[in-house]
């Protein structure tokens, strides 16, 4: 694994209760990540590279909400990568992502000094907001007004920011306004709308009024995309932009959802050190590859439970994918929506239907394959 | 064929069958006389030869030196007493399994043909096919590749797609096997046992609705219920669940992946090593060319796959 993106879950905690939260559990074994998981992560990473091959890690700060930490945690790990990682040669990048609901300035000059990616320039903190009301709800306080006060703190620091909009079933029939609504409120953010997965608190009685289904979500996205072509494409709309510039051939990057390879590249890590696939599957907790705190890196990436992620992508080829002329566009979906929806990993996401009416209404036939496109 | 697949078809020498078929003919059997007449008369459609029959009557060298050969010859005595009748060209032989089979691998190897273990590679113990994989690796002297290994190992160093059922030409859509009557079936195997998926005359989507294909489907589709070993397995990428579905068994060839893919490593190290001096030691040299055509005949040349 010479290059690798972590999703670091540094607390359980939060200060608000979105309906649809992933990370949301009954109840939690460990809140917060020790001091000793934290130092334990940089020093099996230190190991790894020293035995292997690793040039560069980006570490994603998440949670729960990873600003409710002390600034300390923080300090701590940027300590911990001068003082193990940097010396080594590995190139090392940080990014956040919050509800910026606790961000205050003390909060913003610590992120001022987190925050940047490999190569030395400043990175981003990824948020999410939702004009309907009742969607994103913070415990004590007004949602709204507390991150307007926040994004304002964040632009006055210079912290860039990116938006993450979930779609669910009071905004799936509401496209162009929410369209109109982020990029005019936060004209300068990358937007990722993603639909809203069966989990967390979503699982909950009271969240399945907001589930939508994989038709809807194919409407939706085919609206939006129409919609943000007709505005010349002015803004950074996600997975739309990847995607874009895949078709044309200007970009063979896709998302990890779409990627088939996300298993390479990824991991997950929960409060208590256990390592997951990724964000979602510590929030799933269903197949750990294995603890930090008790294993190397080395012997954790060899779980079964990462081959079989690794070979998903060959089996659905081979199998129920393997007619799919989109399949070079989205290797399945993701393997954490197909382990929610079925149970399975080896079962294409259950959003397809969606997704194959959003390529064939947008794009028509795939791209030629060209080498190395794939 | 009408489903638009360009398919590699094996087939008797016989007239009536071989008329209707687009180019992209493998012949086979033991009838060299008839071979030879097939091969004269359609040699635009027949790109191999699979000739099993006594290598005394092997078709002429001259005509074989056009297409890809696999001999399924009896033994060394055999080859050793024929080896003049052979074409220059590098021809594969199958080897069948046994005591001195190393010995045999040796022999052939020493006679300019390819070994080749693929089809009988669990019915050899992975510590006998360990010594031929290492043979293979390290010998000096060896002047033609073994099969599969190398194959196996030129597709890892180059990191390239690799797929045993592709390698064994055990999948429908690329490769098909022929009776005499026009009956097909998946392998010379499943012919011998009348495991047909229909006849050359039917359009080929109608072959899926055969019991041999529904049957394979079936245990592709079922393979994370009934065998979640193999989506468990760091070669599934190779193996693809073909050494389950032929041969149950599949120590033998996790030995040899085991082993060519820490060769693959140190090859890949050794590149990187000696990239900036442009070339590697000549011992570590990947033959290209026909070499790795005849290697696998079936198979497209490596380099016609972008890395």
């Amino acid at each position: 694994m010479r290059h690798v993106t972590l999703v670091i879950k540094t607390t359980q905690a939060c200060n608000a209760a979105c309906i649809y939260c992933s990370s949301w559990k009954e109840d939690y074994t460990e809140i917060n990540m020790s001091e000793e998981t934290l130092r334990a992560l940089h020093v099996r990473l230190a190991e790894y590279a020293q035995e292997g091959d690793l040039e560069d890690v980006l570490f994603t700060w998440h949670g729960g909400e990873p600003l409710l930490m002390d600034n300390s945690f923080y300090y701590r790990a940027l300590d911990l990568q001068e003082e193990l990682l940097k010396p080594l040669g590995i190139k090392v990048g940080n990014i956040m992502q919050s509800n910026l609901l606790s961000l205050n300035e003390k909060k913003a000059e610590m992120l001022v000094k987190l925050l940047h990616f490999h190569d030395g320039q400043p990175s981003s903190v990824g948020t999410s907001f939702d004009p309907i009301p009742g969607i994103r709800v913070m415990k004590h306080g007004d949602y709204e007004r507390r991150f307007r006060e926040a994004v304002s703190v964040a632009q006055e620091y210079g912290i860039a920011l990116g938006l993450v909009y979930t779609v669910h079933k009071y905004s799936v029939d509401r496209v162009k306004e929410i369209y109109d609504f982020l990029t005019s409120e936060f004209p300068d953010m990358t937007i990722r709308f993603n639909p809203l997965y069966h989990e967390g608190r979503a699982l909950l009685p009271e969240g399945e009024r907001y589930y939508i289904t994989p038709r809807e979500w194919g409407r939706f996205i085919v609206e939006l995309h129409e919609i943000w072509d007709a505005d010349d494409k002015k803004h950074t709309i996600e997975p739309f932009a990847a995607l874009w510039d895949f078709h044309q051939g200007t970009g063979y990057s896709l998302d990890c959802e779409h990627s088939g390879s996300c298993s390479e590249h990824h991991l997950g890590i929960g409060t208590d050190g256990t390592v997951y696939c990724c964000c979602r599957g510590v929030d799933l907790a269903r197949r750990p590859y294995g603890n930090l705190n008790s294993e190397k890196l080395a012997s954790i990436l060899m779980s079964p439970y990462r081959v079989q992620l690794h070979n998903r992508s060959i089996y659905l080829r081979m199998t129920v994918c393997r007619d799919c002329k989109w399949w070079r566009y989205c290797h399945g979906g993701c393997p954490v929506e197909s382990d929610i929806s079925y149970g399975d990993l080896f079962h294409p996401t259950s959003w397809c239907e969606g997704w194959e009416r959003y390529f064939d209404t947008i794009f028509g036939s795939p791209r030629e394959e060209t080498p190395g496109s794939s | 064929m009408t489903d638009g697949l360009t398919r590699i078809v094996h087939t008797p020498p016989s007239a009536h069958l071989i008329d209707i078929l687009p180019p992209g003919v493998v012949l086979y059997g033991a009838d060299g006389a008839a071979l030879t007449q097939a091969l004269r008369y359609w040699s635009r459609k027949v790109i191999g030869v699979d000739f099993m029959g006594p290598l005394s009557e092997i078709p002429p060298a001259e005509i074989l030196e056009s297409v890809d050969v696999v001999l399924y010859a009896e033994g060394e005595k055999e080859l050793i007493k024929n080896f003049h009748r052979l074409p220059r060209r590098r021809v594969l032989c199958r080897i069948p399994s046994g005591s001195g089979l190393f010995d045999s691998i040796k022999l052939v190897a020493s006679l300019n043909i390819v070994p080749d273990l693929l089809q009988n590679l669990e019915e050899i113990s992975p510590e006998q096919a360990l010594d031929v994989v290492r043979y293979y690796l390290h010998h000096r002297a060896l002047q033609v590749p073994i099969e599969p290994f190398h194959s196996i190992l030129s597709r890892l160093v180059l990191s390239q797609n690799l797929d045993l059922w592709e390698m064994a030409r055990y999948n429908p859509d690329h490769f098909v096997f022929l009776d005499a009557e026009g009956n097909v079936g998946l392998s010379y195997e499943d012919l011998a046992d009348k495991r047909f998926l229909g006849t050359i005359h039917q359009d080929p989507v109608s072959w899926k609705k055969s019991e041999v294909y529904r049957d394979l489907s079936r245990f592709l589709n079922e393979l994370p219920q009934t065998h979640p070993e193999c989506l468990a397995c760091p070669f599934f990428f190779f193996c693809r669940g073909y050494m389950r579905y032929k041969r149950g068994e599949c120590m033998t060839l996790t030995a040899v992946l085991e082993e060519l893919r820490q060769a693959s490593v140190e090859i890949y190290e050794l590149r990187e090593l000696f990239a900036d001096v442009g070339q590697l030691p000549a011992q570590l040299e990947v033959e290209e060319g026909s070499r790795s055509r005849t290697a696998n005949p079936q198979n497209r040349d490596i380099r016609d796959e972008p890395v």
